[in-house]
């Protein structure tokens, strides 16, 4: 019986906090829509709504150009 | 017409403050020759590179916000380009509603931080506060070998 999910509503935490903007330099922010390995979580994880999923990839992708966020990660420490 | 752009680039990690400056004021005065203005700038200084681009572990961040004609961005990508100071560039087209919109979203942040400061400290529980956003990266425990 311990295979029962619950769907829990994910909420998306920018519509959530009022954010309106994503700052492509806040890379402490940013990191926490990475998984450990660099990859970018999906909304359908995060529960992120479709305008800031975009708005957030855009954001990462140009970190990742300034070394502010990595391309891929393989040790997490 | 001139157009608002953010533009970050990386200097050389080991130049000394005086190339640094000669680096930065160079950036200036091509804006300044192609009728554009610089209106902040901000050292963010010596930070170290998610991943290592040419050997480099550690590069000078300097983001700055630019007026500037639209035709004069090629021009100065070339000149980034060419640069032997400059080794990575972003240039970053913001609308004037990203402008506002930033600065409505960092109004929140601050207002968060507020609230976060005025919240832990009289808990005394203090540092609890997921210590600047480390978010995401567990400490893993490694895996001791035994051996004989």
């Amino acid at each position: 019986m311990a295979k029962s999910y619950s769907y829990k509503k994910r909420i998306c935490r920018f519509k959530e906090s009022g954010v309106k903007y994503i700052d492509y330099m806040d890379e402490k922010r940013l990191a926490r829509f990475l998984t450990e390995s660099g990859k970018i979580i999906p909304r359908r994880v995060s529960g992120t709504s479709t305008r800031y999923q975009r708005m957030l990839a855009k954001a990462i992708k140009r970190a990742r150009h300034l070394a502010l966020l990595p391309y891929v990660s393989d040790n997490p420490s | 017409m001139l157009k608002n752009y953010e533009i970050t680039f990386i200097i050389e990690p080991s130049y000394d403050e005086d190339k640094i400056n000669k680096v930065v004021g160079g950036f200036t005065e091509l804006i300044q020759s192609h009728g554009g203005s610089v209106d902040r700038t901000e050292r963010m200084g010596k930070k170290r590179l998610a991943y290592a681009i040419g050997k480099r572990q550690y590069g000078y961040y300097v983001y700055t916000e630019v007026k500037l004609p639209g035709e004069a961005v090629a021009p100065l990508k070339r000149w980034f380009a060419l640069s032997e100071d400059i080794f990575r560039h972003l240039v970053v087209f913001m609308t004037e509603r990203d402008i506002k919109f930033k600065q409505i979203t960092q109004e929140i942040y601050k207002k968060e931080m507020e609230q976060r400061n005025a919240s832990t400290r009289p808990g005394g529980g203090g540092r609890g506060t997921r210590g600047g956003g480390g978010g995401g990266r567990r400490h893993h425990e490694e895996k001791q070998s035994t051996e004989a």
